[in-house]
């Protein structure tokens, strides 16, 4: 068969087997064998044992249980609260006040945390109940914490990172490193937008009685402490360049046991729970990857990668052209695939043309990684929509609508990114490459 | 009786992957510490690895009974009963003909490891066929709860996994996202 015609095939099918509601690491799997049989005479299942066994035992793999381990330890602990009283008096000055909140909260936690849900959930819990009652406008509010959760996949630790590192077999650390100064950007874009918004709709930000002296401001921040130092300590550990991501993890795990120890949330049942919670995530992605072993190896051996990567250089695109055509691919592809998925299913089909094209595939990780964060936020399966949705009790439509300049500032993102690709590469080949 | 007896196998072979999880935190902090005094633990990555695939693999089934392996459900949802009916036995079957298959072939690799006489190359050489068990063992646990769903279909009982899908759709996603 012809590669253009077989590749369509392979699409369709992997389109019926995950519309007919198959789980997504079998609809991978079964496009994966389908690949070798129709394609090559090599032994189909043989090489699915061996590639699914072959990736599974891999120890740079075990940063995802530690990390996961560590984001819901914290989840189950105060550090929200402390985020919020911590936070408040050192932002009040701010236009848009305690909007700002939001997003530093965010910004904080995504530094210890490696899921967008997790952190939107986290500060939204008290963020939420505390800006209505103070009389912030809903829209801003809803919109800047499904926002400002996103940065949970994008400022290290990132669970989304770890898959596409061992997806596109780039050090996990270096990945890491990346995702820092765009993380800041968009930080610093959202909040940003706040101060814009606030100087247009000056009458919409209540006025903030609480002014505390410096003693007061540091009083109040002594909740926040654990956290920081957790920060601290993950970021230093990135930095050092002797751990390993795994060993990163590992002893923040440890550390976010000491936290919830130190705030006396910690007890058998949570340390179960959240084990077990740890466990069931890492098995779901767990079986994804296990489809994607199949699929990469079937890709590798009918050469479809290399076949478009050629086509794609031969069309001559402007590379801006390209990015922003993948852009619109991922935005679609998003509506209706999670984030895992969506990486795990792309990044070895399409890598090959993008470093074609002259990007590094460390870009390219951040790329899919702000990818992911916009498809949180796009209607219908968006999950960072769904926790506010469920917070507050509005529609998804209202939501969904209130988060769009926060989407589009993303977007945004993207596009500085394209221009300054330093930004995404200058960090890890400066800390990491010595 | 049976019910209960299958149960327990999901929750005992996930309760052993929560311990393969623990034991790779335990062996890591361990290794940092034993750098720390100038030393090593001997093949720390082969068995962090290996409990990697423990935890992975013997998690399989529970993960599916508790609905946690995520599917696109958006047109299962927007389909009549009848249709599917048809569509989830059809999911569950293709699974269990999957899932079939690689338990036979995981097999055909050991016996090939085995003769082969294949041996990590670490400090601690470990014939490799030992850790395949574990892919061996969550794939056949996991085998045993799609049969065991698909015949709960067949009988117009729902299985365990679509019950929580259910719940799950009001409560804070546990995603990678």
């Amino acid at each position: 068969m012809e590669l253009p015609i077989l590749s369509l095939v392979l699409l369709v099918l992997l389109l019926l087997l995950l519309g007919m509601g198959i789980w997504i690491g079998f609809a991978l799997l079964l496009t994966g064998v389908a690949a070798i049989a129709w394609f090559t005479s090599a032994p189909v299942g043989k090489i699915a044992a061996t590639a699914i066994w072959g990736d599974s035992n891999d120890w740079t793999l075990t940063a995802l249980p530690m990390f996961l381990w560590m984001g819901d330890i914290l989840f189950r602990t105060r550090v929200s609260e402390g985020l919020f009283k911590g936070l408040a008096p050192w932002l009040a000055w701010a236009p848009g006040r305690l909007l700002h909140v939001n997003i530093f909260g965010c910004a904080l936690f995504s530094a210890v945390s490696g899921s967008s849900t997790a952190t939107c959930a986290t500060v939204s819990r008290i963020a939420l109940p505390e800006l209505k009652r103070r009389g912030y406008p809903e829209p801003i509010t809803i919109g800047s914490l499904a926002g400002a959760g996103t940065l949970g996949i994008l400022i290290p630790p990132s669970i989304i990172m770890i898959v596409y590192a061992v997806a596109a077999e780039v050090s996990i650390l270096h990945m890491f490193v990346a995702g820092i100064l765009p993380g800041l950007l968009v930080t610093v874009l959202f909040s940003g937008y706040i101060m814009l918004w606030s100087a247009v709709n000056p009458g919409k930000v209540p006025q903030e009685p609480l002014r505390l002296n410096l003693a007061g401001k540091l009083r109040a921040s002594k909740d926040l402490l654990p956290c920081v130092l957790l920060v601290v300590g993950v970021i230093a550990g990135m930095f050092s360049g002797v751990a390993t991501a795994t060993e990163i993890g590992a002893l923040g795990v440890v550390g976010a046991l000491i936290v919830a120890a130190f705030m006396r949330t910690l007890n058998w049942k949570t340390f179960v729970e959240s084990a077990y919670s740890a466990l069931t995530v890492t098995c779901m992605i767990g079986l994804i990857l296990m489809g994607s072993s199949v699929l990469s190896a079937a890709m590798a051996l009918t050469g479809i990668p290399r076949a478009l990567a050629e086509w794609v250089a031969a069309m001559h695109l402007n590379p801006y052209m390209l990015i922003a055509a993948l852009c619109v691919v991922y935005l679609i592809l998003g509506t209706a695939l999670e984030g895992v998925a969506m990486i795990l299913l792309t990044t070895s089909i399409a890598l090959p043309m993008i470093v074609g094209a002259g990007f590094d595939p460390l870009w390219f990780g951040v790329f899919i990684v702000v990818m992911t964060e916009l498809s949180t936020l796009s209607p219908p399966v968006g999950f960072n929509l769904f926790v506010l949705q469920l917070m507050t009790g509005r529609d998804q439509m209202y939501v969904a609508r209130a988060t769009t300049p926060f989407f589009l500032l993303l977007v945004a993102a993207v596009a500085i990114m394209a221009v300054f690709p330093e930004i995404v590469t200058w960090l890890p080949h400066k800390i990491l490459s010595r | 009786m049976i019910r209960r007896t299958l149960d327990a196998i999901y929750a005992g072979s996930g309760a052993l992957a929560v311990a393969f999880l623990v034991m790779i935190a335990v062996l890591t902090v361990a290794q940092v510490c034993a750098r720390l005094m100038g030393t090593l633990v001997p093949s720390a990555d082969d068995f962090a690895g290996f409990c990697m695939a423990g935890a992975v693999f013997l998690g399989f089934a529970y993960t599916l009974r508790a609905g946690i392996h995520i599917r696109v459900l958006s047109v299962l949802s927007h389909v009549p009963p009848g249709v599917r009916r048809v569509l989830e036995l059809a999911c569950a079957g293709l699974a269990v003909v999957t899932v079939g298959e690689l338990v036979y072939y995981t097999v055909d690799m050991i016996l090939t490891s085995r003769q082969l006489n294949e041996y990590t190359i670490g400090l601690i050489p470990v014939p490799k066929w030992i850790p395949m068990l574990l892919m061996l063992t969550g794939l056949s646990v996991l085998l045993l709860a799609l049969a065991d769903s698909f015949v709960q279909l067949v009988r117009r009982k729902t299985p365990s996994y679509m019950v929580r899908e259910e719940e799950q759709a009001n409560s804070i996603p546990a995603g990678a996202e």
